[in-house]
């Protein structure tokens, strides 16, 4: 690579990539892209200099092929590495919903729709409001860049008793999936978001998902983050949660490179309410990061988080949680806990939980902590005739388990405790502690 | 409640009690900011060459730099052009020797605003070194101090009677580049205090300086250095009152702490400057660099403040924690009420083994203001065994105000231990309906609340402080919730 093409930003020569259009492509969504590929040509990449992006660094990325990745063939054997957790599967491979390797069809109260032509019926799913080049950069790229995403409406009153299961496979370099999700009022549903990546692929998805909760509504969902230890993936999820309706999420970020996940929740209606929890386990030279926006719109409202990390090796992870309570968003609780667990001299964890309030009627509280083992569980397990490196790994593994062993469905927690333990120093002699 | 909406409109209108202005002849640099003006400050102190190379550079560096915006305030743009950077009292210009030579006028003012410089002075066994305007007027005790080998001087004393100190310490703690209103106050800075205390004595009264700012349209840009020697200890007040006027002042303080082997430097603060009236005109600007060092093994600096003064202040006491076993604490009170806007906390930079740190901070907002703690606590990877614990809580007071809360934590080395949590409330109404149950008037009862809430931090003042840290504290909530 010449000199000048390392200095230039991966966005510009982004720009210049030609989307081969498919013929049925000759699309709204296509239209709205080629007037807007080219105001990327300008745009650099958020730095640490942004707020935002103080804690992640994406210098990585400079090096990086950032071009819509082909399709890829090692999808089925990826595929055939998650055992399915339900009859409704979802398969987007390299971004665009893959209809050979997705169920046929998905339950009754579901329907799918190609977000191309959910586009041209609903031009402001991209951006609904206004998008700002600067602050909204990925957002904007995976708009410009997105392909046969999906929509997946549910019926008021659905009541789902499996799953379904969104699979985001990267086989390749650049991938830009797009997910809406309308929660019909009163219904009820899981959603199971796992992304994995082949191995040795310098893959980079820039992810955006748009989540509606309707009134009374209750969606728990899941993101599993297993990609290969080349991947990134740069995730924006938006959720908007009306009156009396719950949203659960848990994020699990094992995988990946670097995996960053900018979530933000607006609670809009009365009794809306936001149950945020997860882990992330950076070990190697992994990072994970995760950034969440709880913007209490109105009145009785309630948000929680609760969140662990673990860095080991040369490990990365940050927290950067901010709950916004407006003027008039009276009675709102919020509470805000970030626990850390850092392991080797080379890791590194930036946690930063914020609180911005202009309601006095509130109830907000935040806490983290970031330490090391508890030296009396140890000097207890040492007693007790284990090694001192099986005793710092079971009690990491119990550290995370605590998240863990609260996921369902009970299948997804036992695949994931069991790659925990696979991670861990003496994997051998913890199984016979954890069965 | 009991309280009427006409009573509590009373007592939310209160005037701010210190406003006046004493009406002396100032000798005033005309307004705007340029070389010559440096010269002329540098030649009216007769400073030594050093120092004025070293404004010069600072203010080369300073016209590079962009004023920072990320504070959690609005303000309409600053004219550094429109300030006068001079401004001494005419009379006396040569300095009183004594506590006889001083301006009477200057001696009232001081009565008026109750700081206690003859009698009262000897009686709180307090040492003030006063700053009017940037001349420092009055020294006191100076006989008690020197036979204990300590120096307590105003700057503008210290560049001649010790240069060698000044140029060895000045700017090693908040370099003359650190930020853009450092920059601009290692260039104009005209005066402040200076203090040293020599190896292994224990500072035999707590020293103390009152700064007031008077001359219309004249910024404030105090420079204070403290150097506490191998052993030493030194508990150090600095209290602040304004006049009230219409269009908003800078200041942009500059505050150096030593602290050597052993050493303790406690610094204590109560800022009252004027926050502009009950529509958010007029009102300081405050915007302050304030760090200290803890360069020494089992070094310990304190910061305490209780900021109820200025219409916007960015001001972050720190700590850089070099020495091995050395301790930082910061202990703040932070009242914003009307149109304030507060965006003031801590920076703990751990970088010696087993170093520890405090953070208590307790942000109160009332009618429209900002309150917003902003904080970090960093340890980097040498930083073995560190601790830091950090309480930052804020009160709410009215539903037109904001608390807002941004800690920074940044970890780099597995044997440190973090703790970090934060509340935000309103004063509860079962602790309100209680005391008034008892027969509490509704606003005695959420005095008692209010300092009940600061209580952690006012008993970390030292005593005279802490109660005129309290009296302040009521003026400057009474009657603001209902």
């Amino acid at each position: 690579m010449s000199v000048s093409a390392q200095s230039e930003s991966p966005l510009a020569r982004l720009s210049r990539v030609t989307v081969p259009a498919p013929a049925a492509l000759n699309s709204a969504l296509a239209r709205w892209q080629q007037t807007r590929l080219s105001q990327l040509a300008t745009a650099t990449l958020p730095t640490p200099r942004d707020d935002a992006w103080k804690y992640t660094s994406l210098r990585s990325l400079d090096r990086r092929d950032l071009s819509p990745a082909a399709d890829g063939l090692e999808a089925q054997e990826l595929l055939a590495q998650l055992p399915t957790l339900g009859s409704h599967r979802l398969v987007l491979v390299n971004g665009r919903l893959d209809t050979t390797l997705s169920s046929p069809q998905l339950p009754p109260g579901c329907t799918l729709t190609r977000f191309d032509d959910y586009f041209s019926q609903v031009p402001e799913a991209l951006f609904a409001g206004d998008i700002h080049l600067i602050e909204d950069r990925l957002r904007y790229v995976n708009a410009c860049m997105t392909r046969d995403g999906v929509c997946i409406e549910i019926a008021p009153h659905t009541q789902l008793s499996e799953p379904i299961e969104i699979i985001l496979l990267a086989t390749g370099q650049g991938a830009y999936p797009r997910v809406v999700l309308s929660v019909g009022e009163g219904a009820q549903v899981q959603v199971l978001e796992q992304h994995r990546s082949a191995a040795n692929t310098d893959s980079v998805t820039v992810q955006s998902m748009d989540l509606r909760v309707a009134p009374n509504a209750t969606l728990t969902h899941t993101t599993v983050q297993e990609s290969g230890h080349q991947a990134i993936v740069l995730a924006e999820t938006r959720v908007a949660i009306q009156r009396e309706a719950h949203y659960a999420h848990q994020w699990m970020a094992l995988g990946g490179q670097m995996n960053r996940l900018d979530l933000k929740v607006s609670l809009e209606g009365h009794g809306a309410h936001a149950d945020l929890s997860g882990l992330f386990f950076a070990d190697g030279s992994r990072e994970q990061h995760l950034r969440t926006l709880l913007d209490h719109q109105v009145a009785h409202t309630q948000s929680d988080q609760r969140y662990r990390g673990v860095a080991a090796g040369r490990g990365r992870g940050s927290y950067d949680g901010k709950v916004v309570v407006h003027k008039n968003a009276q009675k709102t609780a919020s509470s805000q806990s970030s626990r850390n667990l850092l392991l080797s001299p080379g890791a590194e964890i930036n946690t930063r939980p914020q609180l911005e309030i202009h309601a006095d009627d509130v109830k907000c509280s935040h806490g983290a902590t970031t330490g090391t083992l508890d030296e009396n569980m140890e000097f207890y397990l040492l007693s007790r005739g284990l090694e001192r490196s099986a005793a710092r790994a079971l009690l990491t593994f119990a550290f995370i388990d605590d998240v863990l062993k609260k996921l369902t469905p009970s299948a997804l927690r036992t695949r994931l405790e069991a790659a925990v333990l696979a991670r861990l120093p003496d994997a051998a002699i913890l199984r016979e502690f954890v069965t | 409640m009991a309280t009427t909406p006409q009573d509590l409109h009373a007592l939310v209108q209160q005037k701010y009690q210190h406003g006046f202005v004493t009406d002396i002849e100032s000798d005033t640099v005309p307004p705007g900011l340029n070389e010559d003006v440096i010269r002329l400050i540098s030649a009216k102190k007769k400073e030594p060459a050093f120092l004025l190379q070293w404004r010069l550079k600072a203010f080369s560096h300073w016209l590079t730099l962009k004023e920072p915006h990320w504070a959690h305030a609005q303000y309409p743009a600053i004219d550094y052009q429109a300030i006068s950077y001079y401004s001494a009292p005419k009379t006396n210009r040569d300095g009183p020797k004594s506590l006889a030579d001083v301006d009477p006028k200057l001696l009232a003012t001081y009565d008026k605003l109750g700081v206690p410089l003859h009698e009262r002075a000897r009686l709180a066994g307090v040492a003030v070194d006063a700053v009017f305007d940037s001349v420092s007027v009055a020294t006191t005790f100076k006989d008690r101090l020197s036979k204990a080998g300590v120096v307590f001087c105003p700057f503008s004393e210290a560049v001649h009677s010790h240069p060698e100190l000044l140029e060895r310490y000045l700017g090693t703690v908040v370099p003359p580049g650190d930020n853009f209103y450092a920059a601009l106050n290692s260039a104009v800075f005209t005066d402040g205090s200076f203090v040293y205390i020599p190896k292994g004595v224990r500072c035999p009264m707590e020293l103390s300086t009152y700064f007031r700012i008077n001359a219309a349209n004249t910024g404030q840009f105090e420079r204070t250095l403290i150097i506490a020697d191998e052993g030493s200890q030194v508990s150090y007040l600095e209290g602040c009152t304004a006049p009230m006027r219409d269009e908003n002042q800078l200041h942009a303080a500059v505050v150096e702490l030593v602290a050597l082997d052993e050493a303790n430097i406690k610094y204590s603060t109560v800022q009252n400057w004027y926050p502009g009236d009950e529509n958010g005109l007029g009102g300081i600007y405050n915007f302050v660099t304030k760090r200290g060092e803890c360069r020494g093994h089992h070094s310990r600096i304190s910061w305490t403040q209780v900021e109820t003064g200025s219409a916007i202040t960015w001001k972050y006491p720190s700590c850089v924690l070099l020495g091995d076993h050395s301790v930082g604490e910061f202990y703040s009170v932070a009242v914003a009420n009307h149109y304030q806007q507060a965006d003031t906390g801590t920076k703990m930079i751990h970088v010696g083994r087993h170093t520890k740190s405090t953070i208590v901070s307790k942000g109160i907002s009332a009618g429209h203001a900002h309150n917003t703690y902003r904080g970090l606590v960093k340890i980097l990877p040498s930083a073995e065994g560190a601790r830091n614990y950090t309480q930052c809580d804020s009160l709410l007071m009215g539903d037109q105000c904001g608390a807002h809360t941004f800690p920074y934590v940044e970890v780099k080395n597995p044997s440190a231990t973090l703790e970090h949590e934060a509340t935000t409330s309103k004063i509860g109404e079962d602790q309100l309906f209680y005391c008034l149950s008892r027969g509490l008037s509704a606003e005695d009862a959420v005095n008692m609340i209010v300092s009940g809430f600061c209580k952690s931090v006012f008993k970390e003042l030292p005593m005279e402080f802490a109660v005129e840290a309290q009296n302040l504290l009521a003026v400057s909530l009474e009657g603001s919730v209902g």
